[in-house]
């Protein structure tokens, strides 16, 4: 064994290793997948021709005239991910619940007792783009006295965002809180 | 309906692992002296013989390589040692000085000299344990360090497999064959053009590819949000591919640009698991017995299948913690315990994954497994335990051979014949050394466990109380001596202490082993091939795969119970309390 000899071999295996998967292997993905040039980029929407945010990240909604997205505890600051991490023996993770379910139950006014899981807990990502079916329509009553826009729009707006399940076996019905909230800015500025 | 899509799943994961196995197979027929020839329906490989090998050859060319120089196992331990110790030391040094390379258009700082070691450490040897969040690394780093080092780690560890293979085909011979050709050709006819594949594939989901560093958006209320973006698809492919898992962000596979749809998610279960499971396949194909790579497939999916069981059905279960009203309402909680996962995915898909994920030993998560219930955390705590599970690439099927030779060796006992497996006597030596290895495991995942809890540098890294706080260091600890690499998360593992302990954990946990099974293969490699007769053990038939399912659960899974036991056992047993 000739360490001399074995070393340059290994010098130039990484060099080589640098060309063809930190530069053309990123490339070739890159230009291969500009056929969705869009999404390449980060899927993002535009209202009004003005960009409003990446259709597959979550977004933080104050306004009353929206949908709201599930708890962040990063607030949906995309220059970070990943949720708080509490066990399910955590009292944080209870008092953070009980919180939420209080103010739920105080904004929305509901006559149903029960409140969508998803609603009331973090996700994996804490960016996540969706909410439940159920989580939607249980903000119905309220964004229509807030907006001025039946009951009944608003339904329909759900109804036609609904994701289902894939093959309708994987996954979970969905709805994603960008595609609702700019429908509805489009029936408000209507 | 959850059975049946788990069942519609399995099957798609079977024609994967036979497509992905016979390719395999046929890249290293000369270099593991393959005993099979190829299938009707797969003879089209030899078309593409041509254009591989032109690219090879360049290569070989460049580096003035000698292919038909071959090592013994020394040779070949010298080469992998070599070549990643400069990876290490080039990744060492990318990781503390981004800040003053190129590509780094958020001005991030360099990381601590500990952190990088342990970064490093961690890329170079396949586990990808992460003790930062992607979101701290320069597009530079993701590409030249973290994307560079998935390719040529995972091309380390399959290269070891026709090399293993040789010692067992052998006949009085002591080459095990050439690192630098196997680590080429697996590199450029496997890992490159499948990742590209699902790379693109990923980008048509909405996983981004750009080079960007960060995009700014007013949001639908015009309130100023920034997103993190770069070159996420190539990197996420190769990362599940290469049984790696370090994420692009923090919240790895659970993040919308690394895993967007249920779709992506399907996809990239399925290579996940398909990857080090078609090794195995592939190992059955060189030694001229398919069956028998069938059989130890089978007796690892029976194992796989129970954990899984108990896992899904753990998250299906309501999350405790939420068990609560509040002014007459509370929490329907019929879908499962949904803290920490996605709603694309829910409870079943992010179990699925779970179990996945840390029965082979990618790490990649899509859910946070800190938040599953105790019943939930079982599985991928003794897959991981077991750590002969699928495993990783290539070096999965080594650690399976380690387990082989025991389990031959007490099947010997349980026979009254000299022990003997495909035609190789295994004698006291390979014994001792498969013996050597598989407590090795335990010595790495208790010792430094014990010492973290008994210190405050440990124990101030604790995240959630109780019985979870144990565990959240126990899955640290497995997570880096199994070269698993998924986090439990939660725990604050940036530390002078986690860092350095860890990283001297998942070097020993990678180099010890490899070191033992090469030696193996070197002692079998220079035995003589003898005839199977009537009284030899038959490794094709279902009495097998009975006693190797047996000896993974005694000698794999009853090692950790009495730690399993303080851990998430005891969770489970208290209620979640």
């Amino acid at each position: 064994m000739n360490i001399k000899h074995e070393l340059l071999i290994t010098l130039k295996l990484l060099l080589v290793g640098i060309i063809i998967f930190s530069i053309i292997y990123p490339l070739s993905v890159g230009i291969i997948g500009h056929i969705w040039s869009n999404k390449a980029r980060g899927s993002l929407v535009a209202y009004d021709n003005e960009v409003v945010g990446s259709l597959i990240i979550g977004q933080e909604i104050e306004s009353p005239n929206f949908f709201k997205s599930r708890p962040s505890s990063i607030r949906y600051d995309g220059n970070y991910s990943s949720s708080q991490n509490l066990a399910p023996n955590n009292p944080q993770l209870t008092e953070r619940v009980k919180n939420s379910l209080v103010e739920i139950s105080e904004k929305y006014l509901l006559n149903e007792d029960q409140i969508p899981a998803d609603f009331v807990t973090e996700s994996g990502s804490a960016l996540d783009p969706h909410i439940s079916p159920e989580a939607a329509y249980l903000q119905i009553n309220y964004i229509s006295k807030n907006t001025g826009i039946s009951e009944e729009i608003i339904r329909s707006i759900i109804d036609q965002n609904i994701e289902k399940p894939l093959l309708g076996m994987f996954g979970q019905s969905r709805v994603n809180v960008l595609k609702l909230n700019i429908s509805l800015k489009e029936v408000i500025n209507k | 309906m959850l059975i049946f899509s788990l069942l519609v799943f399995f099957i798609l994961l079977a024609i994967l692992i036979y497509i992905l196995g016979e390719y395999i197979a046929w890249i290293y027929r000369d270099e593991a002296t393959s005993k099979s020839s190829l299938p009707k329906w797969f003879k089209w490989f030899d078309k593409i013989e041509k254009p591989f090998s032109k690219i090879e050859n360049v290569i070989f060319k460049f580096l003035k390589l000698d292919i038909k120089k071959e090592t013994d196992w020394k040779g070949y331990l010298y080469s992998i040692l070599l070549f990643n110790f400069i990876l290490f030391v080039m990744l060492f040094l990318i990781f503390k000085f981004q800040n003053i390379l190129p590509l780094n258009t958020l001005n991030l700082e360099g990381m601590s000299w500990h952190q990088a070691f342990h970064t490093a450490s961690t890329f170079i040897t396949n586990t990808n344990q992460q003790h930062y969040g992607g979101e701290i690394l320069s597009t530079f780093s993701q590409l030249f360090g973290v994307g560079l080092a998935m390719f040529l780690s995972a091309a380390t560890g399959l290269a070891l497999a026709p090399a293993f293979t040789r010692g067992i085909l052998n006949q009085e011979n002591d080459k095990l064959g050439n690192f630098y050709k196997n680590l080429i050709k697996g590199a450029v006819r496997f890992l490159f053009p499948v990742s590209l594949i699902i790379g693109v594939f990923l980008v048509s989901q909405g996983a981004p590819q750009w080079f960007g560093g960060e995009i700014i958006v007013n949001t639908i209320e015009g309130i100023n949000q920034s997103i993190r973006i770069g070159p996420v698809a190539g990197i996420e492919a190769i990362k599940i591919l290469g049984t790696n898992g370090g994420g692009f962000f923090a919240a790895n596979a659970a993040h919308p640009f690394e895993n967007p749809t249920i779709l992506s998610n399907i996809i990239l279960n399925l290579f996940l698991l398909a990857s080090p499971i078609a090794i195995i396949y592939a190992f059955g194909i060189w030694i001229g017995k398919r069956r028998h790579g069938v059989i130890l497939i089978g007796a690892i999916f029976f194992i796989f299948v129970g954990l899984l069981t108990v896992s899904v059905y753990g998250e299906l279960q309501p999350n405790n913690g939420l068990q609560i009203s509040e002014s007459g309402q509370y929490i329907d909680q019929s879908i499962g315990n949904m803290e920490g996962k996605e709603v694309r995915f829910g409870p079943a898909l992010s179990a699925l994954w779970a179990v996945s994920t840390t029965s082979t030993t990618n790490g990649a998560v899509n859910s946070m497994h800190n938040s599953f219930n105790a019943t939930g955390t079982i599985g991928p705590f003794l897959a991981m335990a077991m750590n002969c599970l699928f495993n990783g690439i290539g070096v999965g099927l080594l650690n399976l051979m380690t387990y082989i030779i025991i389990c031959v060796f007490i099947a010997g006992l349980m026979i009254g014949r000299a022990p003997q497996y495909i035609g190789k006597r295994i004698e006291w030596r390979e014994v001792k050394i498969a013996a050597l290895i598989i407590l090795l495991l335990p010595v790495l995942v208790l010792l430094p466990t014990s010492w973290a809890v008994v210190t405050d540098m440990g124990k101030e890294a604790i995240n959630n109380p109780g019985f979870r706080g144990f565990a959240e260091i126990l899955y640290e600890m497995f997570s880096a001596a199994a070269n698993n690499g998924s986090g439990f998360e939660g725990l604050m593992d940036n530390t002078l202490f986690y860092n350095t302990l860890n990283g001297f954990i998942i070097l020993m946990g990678r180099y010890f082993p490899i070191f033992g099974q090469l030696l193996i293969a070197g002692y079998l490699a220079n035995k003589k091939i003898r005839p199977e007769t009537e009284g030899t053990l038959k490794v094709e038939n279902f009495s097998f795969l009975v006693l190797f399912v047996g000896v993974m659960i005694i000698i794999g899974g009853l090692i950790f119970m009495p730690a399993l036991a303080v851990g998430p056992i005891a969770e489970m047993l208290s209620g979640g309390m």
